[in-house]
């Protein structure tokens, strides 16, 4: 096997990592993607025959906190991992190359492995006054993205920014600052949002689609099921307080000594899709709730233009359609009438049970 | 509303009262006009039934609509884990994974979001059935008791083994 089409086992074989944490990481993977005991050995599978996937990861208009994120991974094999697996040819941030000699590693990943190599893209493209608000290489931005998009075989939206614009697409928006899924249109694009995405969730997701060859599934706005299918509330710790109607009511009252639910206090959990409150932050040592502080829904299309962190929830459906409950009936999209009560509640039901094999 | 289960008798039926009880005295109280509340809905509980020596049920308030978990007088106890933890519940072919909760007045009391908010419910009456066909599509696949398998003979035991003889006396004949 030539050195191109060296495998991600035979890479971490020849940095000196065992075995054991081979397969350690291949398990941890796959219960972190919400997959079988089986899958682990497929995973193990794959990455020991299949020649690693090239990587291309872009900047636009960010501000590099997926790329903090995601080095500080907690897996200490991840490091390793994800940067020889995915054998990250090409990150402006973290590559050793500069100036022509970056430039012309684009060139060569995309001639040499046309149609095989995912596309990462942190950040957006501005598109006002021609793209010349992010200037790339000489060049706008905007126009190097839709070059190796044509040549990807998917995408991959790191963060808010490229999923959905986040602040720099922050009204007025003076920049243009475009979602990158307005600019690619002819290739799948998975979003991973979150402002950055929580580590683990973005290793989960290269290490799926770099495994096994396909795109995992997505949700009707392009976000992995696995991750971003509950909302921080679903899951939260402090859930129970809000069930029973305790609230924190001032930074210090008793509430909040006693760890009582955030919602009067701005918390966005509600309606929020994301997975803080079960992956957790820093290696699962904790996340903004347990904290302290209310979710600021970072990970929600807009989250900037939706009022202060502090404001309470007001009106239902707040990141949705605006209706007070005069307003809601069965003709609003989505609302729930006695009709399709069993369909929603099957798919609620599928949403929230574990089959005994992914039990851990 | 309350009602539970006729076959799970009256352990569910006492958990299901007082649950509602509580649960509509916070939707009068804390939960009373906030936005987070839809006005439309009541508070009810749905199913409550006993399942392995727990009762099981769903709570549909204004604010949530949860699959919940008791421990019941005489019943086994829930596993032991503080307020806020996440622990798993056998139900049904599945496995669910609950918030522990301690519901003032009545104790502990682990939890499954299903909805919350609940925008999404027109009215009262599709919530319930909503919780209805919930709990129908949790109990659907419950796997039939499978009966104990049969022992199998033991073709060799230990004592017949030392003593040279292939069987216990009344089994096979012994080795020629």
């Amino acid at each position: 096997m030539s050195a191109d089409l060296e495998t991600f086992y035979e890479v971490i074989r020849r940095q000196g990592i065992t075995r054991r944490s081979f397969t350690k990481f291949c398990s941890l993977t796959a219960a972190s993607l919400g997959l079988g005991a089986g899958a682990a050995t497929e995973m193990a599978q794959a990455l020991e025959t299949k020649p690693r996937v090239p990587v291309i990861w872009m900047h636009g208009l960010e501000c590099t906190c997926c790329s903090e994120s995601f080095i500080r991974s907690a897996h200490p094999l991840v490091k390793d991992v994800i940067l020889s697996m995915i054998s990250l040819d090409y990150d402006d941030t973290i590559m050793a190359a500069a100036g022509h000699q970056a430039e012309a590693i684009l060139q060569e990943t995309r001639e040499k492995y046309k149609g095989k190599y995912i596309l990462a893209v942190e950040g957006n493209p501005p598109l006002n006054e021609g793209g010349m608000f992010c200037i790339d290489g000489g060049r706008p931005f905007v126009e190097k993205l839709k070059e190796m998009a044509e040549d990807a075989f998917a995408v991959i939206a790191w963060g808010a920014c490229a999923s959905w614009g986040c602040v720099q697409a922050a009204k007025p928006n003076p920049t243009q600052a475009t979602p990158i899924d307005k600019v690619i249109k002819n290739k799948p694009i998975i979003k991973v949002p979150g402002c950055p995405p929580i580590a683990e969730v973005m290793t989960g997701v290269v290490t799926y689609v770099t495994t096994f060859g396909k795109l995992p599934e997505l949700d009707r706005q392009g976000r992995p099921k696995m991750f971003y299918s509950q909302r921080i509330h679903d899951k939260c710790y402090r859930r129970p307080h809000f069930d029973a109607g305790q609230f924190v009511e001032e930074w210090d009252d008793e509430g909040a000594k006693k760890g009582h639910c955030l919602y009067k206090m701005g918390c966005k959990g509600p309606t929020t899709y994301n997975a803080c409150s079960t992956v957790r932050w820093n290696g699962g040592v904790s996340f903004p709730i347990q904290s302290g502080h209310g979710c600021i829904g970072c990970s929600e299309e807009g989250f900037w233009d939706k009022g202060s962190f502090y404001d309470r929830l007001t009106g239902i459906n707040v990141f949705g359609i605006e209706a007070n409950a005069d307003k809601v009936g069965a003709t609003v999209a989505g609302v729930v009438a006695a009709g399709v009560a069993a369909h929603a509640a099957v798919t609620a039901v599928k949403r929230i049970v574990k089959k005994p094999e992914n039990v851990g | 509303m309350g009602e539970a289960d006729a076959a799970s008798g009256p352990a569910a039926a006492a958990v299901s009262a007082t649950i509602e009880r509580l649960f509509r005295a916070i939707a009068d109280g804390p939960m009373r006009d906030l936005p987070i509340a839809h006005p439309g809905l009541r508070v009810e509980t749905v199913g409550f039934r006993i399942d392995d020596g727990r009762a099981v049920g769903i709570v549909v308030t204004p604010w949530c609509l949860n699959l919940v978990f008791a421990a019941v007088p005489g019943g086994p106890p829930l596993p032991l884990a503080p307020v806020g933890a996440t622990v798993v519940h056998a139900l049904g072919d599945g496995a669910y994974e609950a918030v522990v909760g301690d519901l003032a007045g009545f104790g502990r009391l682990d939890a499954v979001s299903l909805f919350s908010p609940m925008d999404v419910f027109a009215d009262a009456d599709s919530a319930r059935a909503t919780a209805e066909a919930a709990l129908e599509a949790i109990f659907a696949a419950d796997p039939v008791p499978q009966p104990e398998p049969p022992a199998r003979p033991s073709a060799l035991d230990r004592r017949a083994l030392l003593f040279g003889r292939r069987a216990a006396p009344g089994g096979e004949a012994p080795c020629p």
